[in-house]
């Protein structure tokens, strides 16, 4: 029989217009085309096998595209016919209606503020009009939150909700440049509410001096236009895009690690979402989080800078966005790329099928490797304050300190035996089974790491852990070092 | 990756590709783009249906493949090629939509009016060139009258 190749398509078919095909099904023929041509493979499948969405098969003037007609028996005088289904649709309008946008006015003085805005076409009196009716949730105020809540606040977003529950510490002075050294050791959020009343008292700011969980998430988000995730763990990750996936409302997701950020929109208009990306966390402990594994300071204003301007084309509705794409930005050598999020059919939650029903419903501790109870009932640990002691009665044990050279030469761990987590195995004998070993690392992640990896290998000596580790240890002084560890 | 490529816009096709999109406004036009002499020359536009469901007209467009594969006999039974595709936004700006990127085939022009009421405000031209790979935009030249 004869396949009729679309114009559209022959690239992939030695520019073809006509193929003969000896076959008597469907399935049949495109076996065959694959065979003759394999370029045809890639345009007429996904990476995973399915049919192209734009890829359609007829028969006469019956459409036999879909898998459960391809076994069906076809007379060798008809025609197949190869064609492209030719479709798209219009960018996303603005994620405020104009409902909401005629409802806004502005004063002389706004008129002023914002001149730089309405002197845009694109955004103009309208565009402003949206960004003062926003109601956007900024999960997180460190080192992202600084930047988004400053430009959001800066731009007249007209209701902000911040959501944190940490005070600020020296060390987030860093990059957390929302606050300041008069800040210390008060809530982010209320540091947060001054710098943006600064900005703009007309602004209504919502502080929520809370850790996000499945039980206070969807209260907290409900009702808002657009949620930001300026958070810094796994776990807060998930439960803030399912959250936003059920409650139907987009998301901007930022990340930063040492010098690399990443950028992305997800649950938009039925879009992928942050799942349909990352199907699963790491294990716990194998990648530091940024606060163990740090971070240049201007990155976070890099990578926060961009969700607020992805935020604002939301909410303006202009622009091309990162709706099914992440931005990778790499401070370092200063490259960046746009990876293509395809929303994925088996995601438990988007998918077809959603195994995933409601947020209180999922175990987000057990999902993320962080049912510390276990882990730690598995493996036994000394306390900060156990291990001083045990080190003060010179008892035998051994300490492996498994940081990374650059972590140890902030701060070094006396007597301590030095092995990478990726050597521990191969260097095995070095360590005396019938001596207690305790192992070390930043923030008694990685050491839990370091102990299953062993115990995997088998080794059979008494293994313990820093709990908490070095961070926990800071403020236990040594008589005989007469020394801060 | 052909960044920077050029194509040229024939006056003609640049008018029917306008008359088009302010016809069928608030709806979404679309069509064919064809070429005879060089494949980097858009020599006319060939107007299609937009088969998208009532009133997802204004946000959506879709053709007939059955209209397609008649139109493309005629065109080549005139010498032409079928080189890309093109479609309008109402109201919106000529850049890709999510439904655009996932529907690109590779290799192909694909070409986007901005459209209100009573004016064309924007045309931009896309490509990729393979189905997972990046899309670039290209620059679309209007013709010039020598």
């Amino acid at each position: 029989m004869n396949v009729y190749i679309s114009a559209t398509l022959r690239n992939f078919f030695g520019r073809n217009a006509k193929v003969s095909v000896t076959a008597s099904t469907v399935r049949g023929v495109l076996d065959f085309l694959i065979d003759e041509y394999p370029e045809s493979k890639k345009i007429i499948f996904d990476e995973s096998g399915e049919i192209r969405d734009f890829i359609k098969i007829y028969i006469g003037d019956e459409d036999n595209t879909s898998s459960d007609k391809w076994d069906r028996a076809i007379p060798q005088d008809t025609e197949v016919l190869l064609l492209p289904a030719i479709a798209g649709g219009a960018p996303n309008d603005s994620i405020i209606s104009d409902e909401r946008r005629k409802e806004v006015s502005f004063d002389d003085s706004e008129v002023e503020r914002f001149g730089k805005h309405l002197l845009l076409r694109e955004i103009g009196v309208k565009g402003q009009k949206r960004i003062k009716a926003a109601k956007v949730v900024i999960a997180g105020a460190g080192a992202l939150g600084s930047a988004v809540i400053q430009y959001l606040a800066a731009a007249g977003v007209g209701t902000i909700k911040v959501v944190d529950f940490d005070e600020v510490f020296l060390e987030n002075l860093q990059n957390q440049v929302i606050h300041t050294t008069r800040d210390l050791k008060r809530p982010k959020v209320a540091s947060a509410r001054d710098t943006v009343r600064n900005i703009n008292r007309s602004i209504i700011f919502e502080a929520e001096n809370a850790r996000l969980d499945s039980e206070n998430i969807i209260d907290i988000i409900s009702g808002y236009d657009l949620v930001i995730d300026c958070t810094d763990n796994y776990k807060a990750r998930y439960l803030i895009n399912d959250a936003c996936a059920f409650c139907a409302i987009p998301l901007v997701f930022g990340a930063i690690y040492q010098y690399e950020g990443q950028v992305g929109i997800f649950n938009l208009n039925g879009g992928p979402c942050y799942r349909c990306a990352f199907p699963a966390p790491p294990p716990a402990g194998l990648v530091p989080t940024c606060s163990e594994g740090g971070a240049i300071s201007p990155l976070p204003g890099i990578i926060g800078s961009i969700q607020a301007n992805e935020a604002l084309k939301l909410i303006i509705g202009i622009g091309e966005h990162l709706d099914g794409k992440l931005l990778v930005v790499d401070s370092l050598y200063l490259h960046t790329r746009i990876i293509n999020i395809e929303k994925d059919s088996k995601c438990p939650l988007c998918g077809e099928h959603p195994t995933i029903t409601g947020v209180q419903e999922f175990d987000y501790d057990d999902f993320c490797g962080l049912k510390e109870n276990q882990e730690e009932a598995a493996i036994e640990g000394f306390t900060p304050e156990e291990l001083a002691k045990r080190i003060e009665d010179q008892d035998s044990i051994t300490i492996v300190d498994v940081r990374e050279p650059h972590e140890r030469a902030i701060l070094r761990f006396p007597n301590a035996i030095v092995i990478p987590i990726g050597q521990l195995v191969r260097r095995m004998n070095e360590l005396n089974p019938d001596q207690d070993t305790i192992f070390i690392c930043k923030q008694g992640q990685r050491s839990i790491l370091a102990i299953n990896t062993l115990r995997e290998a088998g080794y059979t000596g008494p293994l313990y852990n820093l709990k908490g580790g070095l961070d926990a240890m800071k403020d236990i002084v040594f008589s005989h070092e007469g020394a801060w560890l | 990756m052909k960044m920077n490529e050029e194509f040229i816009l024939f006056n003609e096709a640049y008018r029917e590709i306008k008359h088009r999109a302010l016809m069928q406004y608030p709806n979404e036009a679309c069509g064919l783009l064809l070429s005879r002499w060089s494949d980097h020359a858009i020599e006319i536009a060939s107007v299609a249906d937009n088969k998208a469901d009532g009133e997802e007209k204004a946000g959506y467009f879709k053709i007939d493949p059955i209209q397609l594969y008649e139109m493309e006999r005629e065109i080549e039974e005139k010498g032409y090629e079928v080189i890309g595709f093109f479609h309008s936004h109402p109201d919106k700006q000529a850049v890709l939509s999510y439904a655009d990127n996932k529907n690109m085939i590779p290799g192909m022009v694909y070409i986007i009016v901005s459209v209100t009421e009573d004016t064309v405000h924007d045309l931009r031209g896309y490509m990729k060139d393979t189905p997972e790979g990046d899309v670039y935009e290209i620059r679309i030249e209007e013709e010039s009258i020598l």
